[in-house]
């Protein structure tokens, strides 16, 4: 362990020497006298003063993934060194993770034997991967004369995953997947949902037969059922800009809604994938199941914003990630024309597009002079104009406010689809 | 397995500090006030002995370690002022007056480390306290011995021999140990 002096020596000495020079001066014992008591703490503390051996540290953490809100108990296990009465143990912890109930740095007195631990709970203020854990451990001679100190890093990652809100309605693609699902398809075949009758043929079953309609014509009818079927989904994260200050602004409300529909959508047995598209490209092509649940959480992780002012567009999308028939899901704050002008591009080639705008008012200053009130109204009718074109365009949108439920935003988006839907039949 | 408790509040040996460096300063002008009858040695002594007081507050009230050895050489200079221009007479005090001086020094410290980042087990507290109070009832003791000594055979070579050895010890051991550091870690954030 490193050491440095204390306060103490570098204060006691000279005012020891002080006093018994101004004792000599003087010629008066009494000041000597004075020193006396003091130089004998300074002495006894240096000739009692050994460095202790670096303490062996070992951390472990309960869980190495929690979700939002979660406490993690952090182990910490310590070797004592023999020639030290206690060791002050801190965590130095990474920004926007918080102790709860608990005291750090915490003490462990030799006293309690050679081998103790130190439990801390902690709670992660926000989603993200924290890593680089780093322990401080302080321990002090028996007069506090030297002081020992030494930083051991734990190689300890816990990973906290956004809280997700349990949708029920979901934005139904125009076209599905040829794999089973939940969703109900356009075409006839088998499934569950009456589409139609028509007339027996030879080789259908005849559970299929419908009685009543049978009985009606004088010939055999046939049941004709929509399959249930899966969707491919692509979720296009707006990586370009964010509003608000980090931690709080867009980035973390657009990570909570993209789990949140992922989620729901892996629970109905669909593909999603994920595509970051900003300043850098990161993707994660479709998929379903548990494993890619994992996957598509680490990648929401790993989002984050890079400024560019590169000009981006669609064509520097994969083909491959953008599967036939998925329906692609903007979230984006439409604080950059690139993500903008990338969206009406994918609708314009044949994309089934729709937009969950993330509102960045909550994020924006109040206007405070007569201009500036002018401008704020400016540029809110400009957005209004924005998403109006998206709608004239055949693309539905909807702004979702910080702080707000998602399934209502999610619901418009539907019902706005849903009535272009029949407007076009 | 154990979750650590809160540390001790900074307050106490603040408050300890102050209190006892008021009876310092105080004891301090009371005993020049019976000794002396020049008025301006006692302005003298209350003045630097408020300053000493002034300068401990300021020392825990913002936790300035570096402000402790001042506020106790500024009570030490108080005592200095006080034994020479009071008179002739061997003030038997001085080392309970040196007591006074490292108590209101380890609780002045104490107090400084306390208000920063720091964990404390109260049987360790317990037994460096008793420690410290033994090393200095052991210095009082010698500097009682040494004072009885100086007082039986006035102005004897080897005391002052013994005294002019220790000043040079004591600023050869603050020079060396002001250097003497091995790659400070940086501070418990």
């Amino acid at each position: 362990m490193s050491w440095a002096p204390t306060s103490r020596v570098r204060a006691y000495p000279w005012l020891v020497a002080a006093l018994l020079l101004a004792a000599l001066a003087a010629g008066r014992p009494e000041l000597a006298a004075a020193a006396a008591p003091i130089a004998a703490v300074l002495l006894a503390g240096l000739l009692r003063s050994r460095r202790p051996r670096l303490p062996g540290v070992r951390v472990s953490v309960s869980a190495t993934r929690l979700v939002e809100g979660d406490t993690v108990d952090l182990t910490l296990q310590v070797d004592l060194p023999a020639e030290t009465a206690a060791l002050e143990v801190g965590v130095l912890l990474p920004p926007g993770v918080e102790v709860v109930d608990a005291a750090n740095p915490g003490v462990l007195a030799r006293s309690g034997g050679p081998r103790q631990s130190l439990t801390l709970p902690l709670r992660p203020a926000r989603w993200g991967a924290y890593s680089l854990w780093t322990v401080h451990l302080r321990a002090f001679d028996d007069f506090r004369l030297r002081r020992f100190e030494a930083r051991v890093r734990a190689d300890v990652v816990v990973r906290v995953y956004p809280s997700t809100e349990r949708l029920r309605t979901l934005i139904r693609p125009l076209r599905t997947h040829v794999y089973p699902g939940s969703r109900v398809a356009a075409q006839k075949g088998e499934g569950i949902e009456f589409a139609d009758l028509r007339p027996y043929v030879s080789g259908d079953r005849v559970r299929s037969v419908n009685w009543r309609a049978s009985a009606r014509r004088g010939e055999l009818w046939v049941n004709q059922r929509h399959p249930e079927r899966n969707v491919d989904v692509v979720l296009l994260l707006d990586t370009f800009a964010q509003a608000g200050p980090a931690g709080e602004g867009t980035l973390e409300q657009m990570v909570r809604g993209a789990s949140s529909l992922a989620s729901a959508w892996l629970r109905d047995r669909d593909r999603i994938g994920v595509i970051a598209f900003g300043g850098t490209l990161r993707w994660l092509e479709v998929g379903a199941g548990p494993l890619h649940a994992y996957r598509l959480i680490d990648a929401f992780l790993d989002t984050q914003v890079v400024f560019s002012y590169a000009w981006k567009g669609v064509d520097l999308i994969p083909i491959r990630l953008l599967p036939p028939h998925a329906l692609i899901v903007g979230i984006t704050p439409l604080l950059d024309l690139r993500m903008v002008t990338s969206l009406f591009d994918l609708h314009r080639r044949g994309c089934d597009v729709a937009v969950i705008e993330l509102s960045p008012d909550e994020h924006s200053a109040r206007p405070a002079s007569e201009p500036a009130a002018l401008a704020w109204r400016i540029w809110r009718l400009e957005r209004e104009a924005q998403r109006a074109r998206f709608l004239q365009a055949g693309i539905g949108v909807a702004s979702w406010t910080e702080g707000e439920p998602l399934e209502p935003v999610v619901m418009e988006v539907e019902g706005w689809r849903r009535r272009a839907r029949l407007r076009i039949r | 397995m154990a979750t650590p408790r809160p540390a001790p509040h900074p307050l106490i040996p603040a408050l300890l500090a102050v209190a006892l460096t008021a009876v310092v300063a105080a004891a301090g002008v009371l005993h020049a006030d019976v000794d002396a009858e020049n008025r301006l040695l006692v302005t003298v002594i209350a003045a630097v002995g408020i300053a000493g007081l002034l300068g401990t507050i300021a020392a825990v009230a913002w936790s300035l370690s570096d402000l402790v050895g001042w506020a106790v050489a500024l009570l030490a200079a108080q005592y200095a002022i006080s034994v020479i221009g009071g008179g002739a007479a061997l003030d038997v005090e001085a080392p309970l007056v040196g007591v006074g001086l490292l108590l209101v020094a380890e609780l002045s410290y104490t107090a400084c480390e306390w208000r920063g980042p720091h964990a404390a087990d109260a049987s360790v507290e317990l037994r460096r306290w008793a420690r410290l109070m033994a090393a200095g009832a052991a210095g009082a003791v010698a500097g009682g011995g040494a004072l009885a000594l100086a007082g039986a055979v006035p102005g004897s070579v080897p005391g002052l021999l013994v005294g002019a050895a220790g000043v040079v010890g004591m600023v050869g051991l603050a020079t060396w140990l002001g250097r003497s550091t091995s790659g400070e870690a940086p501070p418990m954030a």
